[in-house]
């Protein structure tokens, strides 16, 4: 094991020095033929979707409704973000490429060159363990609006487990979906998730069945392709009483020049006495330095530890996307249920992060952890918004708010907004919040011990970062680690 | 004539878990007891049982002292029949100062032992002529309670509230802890002043080097919640050579 | 207060300044209307609501005597001023409307008949008590000027049983140095106080809250040169229903300028604590050192406490930290106390008393400090403190 770690190490490093002078090595095209829903948004849209997909009647009236109630709310504006009127009608909500047509098949038959693309990502779909052995990850991979491949399913059939795109569950399962879909986040929950259920096109779907401990890190994959497309996948994860699962995300978008848009939905249900770890290193492009192009990511995830003693907890590296406009949260409602938040926003250039977290307290004995690293450089700006919230009936409630914020350079800007709100007396609510620079000593002595100030800053950045990094899936902290050295390239002369 | 302390098959413990597990031990005016054992052998339960904070269920025996049952008396009212703990972690309270904290807890007492409560003027001659005594500053009575004091002036300030309020049985909770040699020397000085044929105390330490300073008569050596062996003062340097080894675990052998 | 118009036409027969301009003012801040919850800055505060409920009873008034501060008395009852300003050359003198202003400023700019008006240019230390009485509705508009390197304190001691609409602007010119103090015991206060700081200056604010039915203290520093410094200091016995509400702003808008900000809040009853502090930090303000904390202690299973605390940071050379921490009275703390021989009920009136009065430990004016801690200690004593039943789970 030491011995396979240890050559796992020196091939990460190889592969970290390997990346020296690339800024964005996920930029790159594929030429896919796509199928494409006309550009705008509508009903019949969203009839088309439906129908796409073989939905049946209850389905397609949800997405309706959810459309009817989109139709009547208003872009919301709080975040600390500016970016220009997006128009909703100059957007195609639906891409699949053309190999896919006739509806999902086995993984050897999936078109060479999807395959080629994921391979490129360093996401291999063929069934391989990953890592020389270590450790296996079953991969979700969804490529624009639908999946395209699903790994390890057979072998997580076999404990009970259902991990398939969300397309397949709704045909296989349908009365799990039913059940849980819209359980979390309400499909009015705001403009983004109704805009979501109106016209998501694909996702994963979990569920672990009682008391079965998840032998494999679950993953989804995306990847949007097409340009000018929109994309909306929509992630449920159910883990029953006393399961386990990890989960794990991550994503990727060519370099264009033109914003895309990206609105996903993320719902967690743990029942009593399931735990579910769900990380995210959000990689989408950023755009430029001058702040053209990059993905617009404005993402509502929530979990609902819906029993007694369930845990969630959410890890996020969030380096890419030119406008972030994410809160993933935990809904602590079963009696001595937890709820924790790590995450490190980094941005550069002109990106924009508007990122946190709401602990909403409503069981008794209830606790939470927030860890927020954010880290701004060039003439970005990145902010923390949080709430905590005690309720009447949420005795003995605790939290502990660690959040700080890193500034490179002059010309960026960090800001944090917490919302500390306790109807309780017997809360203990606890926030510290900090803001620093890196010293200028600090770099001297990474330089004089050899270090060039781009190493130096991302050293100091990680070790900044490290209560959060320790959090991650090791595959994950290796990826995330190298990603905070590249997302801060330029950032000091 | 009765003990000042009399535990008798004390059992005790935390919810489930029990920690005390039949502890004997009688304490004579006048005497000084010490009791070593190692970490989780239950040292600190024993004072906070014996001084009545809250979170601790008394699960069999009894502790009576100086003609009170224990158990009747809320945390206050055991100070005011004279049962004093210095903490191994004396509190901060900001806001609070000092001077105000002392007043108020001497006139506390003073009321619940039907005597006068003290006036502001002899109550400063007091504070001042006891902290003196302690070699502390007149300047630590101004400022509050146990803020931004170090280790050494924290403790010196426990052995000054027992100066002040004058308890028949003081428990010294592993006092030594985090004092250098200097600052245990002058906090033991401060304890052995106030050794008197009417006062018994009770030592809880770890190492036998603070009881180089408060000579005991009788020590004890406690594990997995009872009292394992007495002895006299030697048996606290035997104890310094052996270690606590024969004492994890298997205490029967010893019992 | 709520019928606003009706207000405006009896008030103006009175009104000083262009009274055409304070009645568009009034047009302006109609069309605005009371700021509710959807306005971010009273997020916690529906002031529509708070003044239309049943209000909650200010208990008995306690007297502060200020004589051994020997101050100035300026006393306003039912906005009328009571004693002679003359002696001060500090007569009101009438806003000049700003139609762009927020609803709250519009009413003020309308209907504000009184206030002093303090220009110290190079007097020697002064300090005045300005004492507000009666029961009607009352519009002031207060302001504080002090020349180069003058100091001066002044006490806003608020024992008004109605609504009183309350603005203050402050100007320090360099190495000036201000104490302000607000003592609010009754009626419903919404007070807003802009301070704007040149070299060197000093702001002191010292808020201590302590039985107003409605309280809403907003206070915005500018700290426009450097070495500007404002130490912000608030504390809040919240009994009954009262609200309480506590708005920091701190602009540090120069390099090398600080703020210092605190508040503690003991919230008994039904009472609730707003604490919001907001701390900007604007690009060019290199080497600033901003330090916020907030604690609150939860005394009764009905009170409410809601914080804020706000980082906008532009500038990278920056020391700017914010804490904030809600508990109950600690237990380890109060088995210390019994510990010590004292009851359960007296302990727990210590630790309040403690904490509230870590406001004084930002006083320097050991009279001031003790009017101010004789207050804190009668409403503290006054206080029934009910049996607190905590809602422990086993």
């Amino acid at each position: 094991m030491s011995e396979a770690k240890s050559t796992i190490d020196r091939e990460t490093v190889e592969q970290v020095a390997k990346f020296g002078g690339e800024h964005y090595k996920y930029g790159f095209e594929s030429d896919i033929d796509a199928d494409r829903a006309p550009n705008g948004l509508s009903e019949d849209i969203v009839r088309f979707i439906s129908a796409k997909k073989g939905e049946p009647e209850w389905l397609l009236a949800w997405r309706l409704d959810a459309y009817e109630r989109w139709c009547t709310m208003d872009e919301p504006k709080w975040a600390h973000v500016h970016y220009p009127q997006i128009d909703f009608q100059d957007l195609c909500y639906y891409a699949a490429p053309k190999s896919m047509e006739d509806g999902p098949k086995s993984l050897d038959e999936v078109d060479p060159e999807l395959l080629r693309t994921y391979e490129k990502l360093g996401i291999p779909l063929i069934e391989q363990e990953m890592l020389a052995g270590v450790r296996k990850v079953a991969v979700d991979a969804v490529f624009d609006s639908v999946s395209v491949g699903t790994t390890f399913r057979d072998e997580l059939a076999k404990e009970g487990i259902i991990f398939c795109s969300f397309s397949e569950a709704v045909k296989e399962h349908p009365d799990l979906v039913k059940k849980y879909l819209g359980s979390v986040i309400p499909k009015s929950d705001n403009y983004y998730a109704a805009l979501n259920s109106a016209v998501f096109s694909d996702g994963s779907f979990v569920y672990i069945p009682p008391g079965v401990r998840c032998p494999m890190e679950l993953s989804t994959y995306f990847r949007i392709n097409e340009a000018n497309t929109g994309q909306f996948e929509r992630t449920l994860v159910i883990a029953d009483k006393g399961s386990y699962v990890s989960y794990l995300e991550g994503c990727t978008a060519p370099m264009r020049d033109e914003n895309q848009l990206h609105a996903a939905v993320v719902e967690l249900v743990a029942l009593e006495d399931a735990e579910i770890k769900y990380s995210t290193v959000q990689n989408w492009y950023p755009g430029d330095a001058e702040g053209k192009g990059g993905i617009y990511n404005f993402v509502t995830k929530r979990g609902d530890c819906r029993e007694a003693r369930a845990r969630i907890s959410w890890t996020q590296v969030e380096t890419g996307s030119a406008v972030t406009w994410k809160y993933p949260s935990c809904i602590l409602r079963g009696d001595d249920s937890s709820g924790e938040f790590y995450s490190i926003a980094i941005s550069n250039n002109l990106q924009q992060v508007d990122s946190g977290t709401k602990m909403i307290h409503l069981g008794r004995n209830t606790s939470s952890k927030i860890i927020s690293k954010g880290i701004s450089a060039g003439r970005s700006s990145n902010a923390y918004r949080g709430q905590v919230s005690v309720h009447p009936k949420a005795a003995n409630a605790r939290n502990f708010t660690q959040c700080d914020s890193l500034l490179i350079g002059d010309q960026c800007a960090a800001h944090t907004v917490p919302y500390i709100e306790a109807k309780n007396l017997s809360a203990v609510l606890e926030h510290e919040a900090t803001t620093s620079k890196i010293s200028d000593d600090q770099l001297f002595f990474c330089r004089q011990r050899g270090l060039d100030p781009e190493e130096a800053v991302a050293l100091i950045v990680n070790g900044f970062c490290r209560d959060v990094l320790q959090n991650l899936p090791m595959e994950f902290a290796v990826e995330a680690q190298k990603l905070v050295g590249i997302s801060l390239e330029g950032s000091v002369g | 004539m009765s003990a000042l302390l009399e535990i008798s098959n004390l059992q005790a413990g935390i919810g489930d878990k029990a920690i005390l597990k039949g502890l004997d031990l009688t304490i004579q005016a006048g005497e000084v007891h010490a009791i070593m054992g190692p970490n989780g052998s239950g040292k600190s339960t024993l004072s906070y049982v014996l001084s009545g904070k809250d979170g601790y269920d008394i699960t069999g025996g009894s502790m009576q002292f100086d003609g009170h049952d224990l158990a009747d008396l809320q945390a206050e009212e055991r100070a005011i029949a004279g049962l004093f703990l210095a903490f191994q972690y004396p509190l901060e309270i900001p806001g609070v100062t000092n001077m105000t904290f002392l007043k108020t807890a001497l006139n506390a007492v003073r009321r619940g032992r039907g005597e006068d409560e003290m006036d502001a003027a002899s109550f400063l001659r007091l504070a001042r002529e006891k902290s003196r005594a302690l070699g502390m500053d007149d300047d630590m009575l101004k400022r509050q309670l146990n803020v931004g004091f170090s280790g050494g002036e924290k403790k010196r300030n426990e052995i000054l509230q027992m100066a002040m309020l004058e308890p028949k049985l003081a428990i010294l909770d592993e006092t030594d802890s985090g004092l250098d040699i200097d600052a245990l020397k002058i906090v033991a000085e401060g304890v052995n002043a106030q050794r008197s044929p009417e006062r018994g105390m009770l030592v809880i330490t770890h190492y036998q080097r603070l009881l180089d300073f408060i000579k005991p008569d009788v020590v004890h050596v406690m594990a997995n919640g009872r009292i394992v062996r007495s002895g006299g003062p030697e048996l606290a340097l035997e104890l310094e050579k052996s270690g606590y080894a024969d004492y994890r675990g298997n205490e029967a052998a010893h019992a | 207060m709520l019928n606003a118009l009706a207000h405006f036409e009896r008030a103006k027969p009175h009104l000083s300044g262009d009274v055409e301009a304070r009645a568009q003012a009034l047009q302006q801040a109609e069309l605005l209307g009371l700021p509710t919850r959807r306005v971010e800055a009273w997020h916690y505060t529906d002031l529509p609501r708070l003044l239309n409920r049943a209000s909650s009873p200010s208990g008995a008034l306690t007297g502060n005597d200020f004589s051994a501060l020997k101050p100035h008395y300026l006393v306003f009852e039912n906005g009328q001023l009571s004693t002679d300003a003359a002696q001060l050359s500090a007569e009101f003198v009438a806003p000049e409307a700003d139609l762009s202003a927020d609803a709250m400023t519009l009413y003020n700019h309308a209907l504000a008949e009184n206030g002093v008006t303090l220009n110290f240019d190079n007097s020697p230390e002064t300090i005045v008590v300005i004492e507000t009485k009666g029961s009607e509705t009352q519009h002031f508009m207060h302001r504080v000027k002090l020349g180069a390197g003058v100091k001066a304190t002044v006490v806003d001691d608020h024992a008004a049983l109605g609504y009183s609409n309350v603005i203050w602007h402050v100007e320090l010119a360099a190495d000036a140095q201000l104490t302000l103090v607000h003592i609010q015991q009754s009626g419903q206060y919404v007070g807003h106080c802009t301070a704007n700081l040149a070299a060197n200056a000093q702001f002191k604010q010292m808020t201590l809250l302590t039985g107003g039915d409605v309280a809403r203290h907003a206070t915005h520093v500018k700290l426009q040169q450097a070495g500007a410094k404002a130490d912000l200091h608030s504390a809040i016995l919240g009994r009954a229903v009262s609200h309480n509400d506590v708005t920091y702003t701190i602009e540090h808008q120069a390099a090398d300028t600080h703020s210092h900000t605190t508040s503690h809040q003991a919230l008994a009853d039904a009472a609730r604590g707003v604490f919001q502090g907001k701390v900007i930090v604007q690009r060019d303000a290199q080497r600033v050192d901003a330090q916020m904390q907030a604690r609150a202690m939860m005394l009764s299973s009905e009170a409410e406490i809601n914080a804020k605390p706000e980082l906008e940071i532009y500038a990278d050379d920056v020391a700017c930290a914010h804490g904030t921490a809600i508990g109950e009275i600690d237990a380890d703390a109060l088995f210390f106390l019994r510990a010590r021989g004292i009851d359960e009920a007296s302990a727990r009136q210590l630790l309040i008393t403690g904490f509230v009065e870590q406001l004084l430990t930002h006083c320097d004016d050991k009279a001031l400090a003790d009017v101010l801690r004789r207050h804190i200690e009668q409403k503290i004593s006054a206080l029934t403190l009910t049996k607190l039943e905590a809602d422990h789970a086993v």
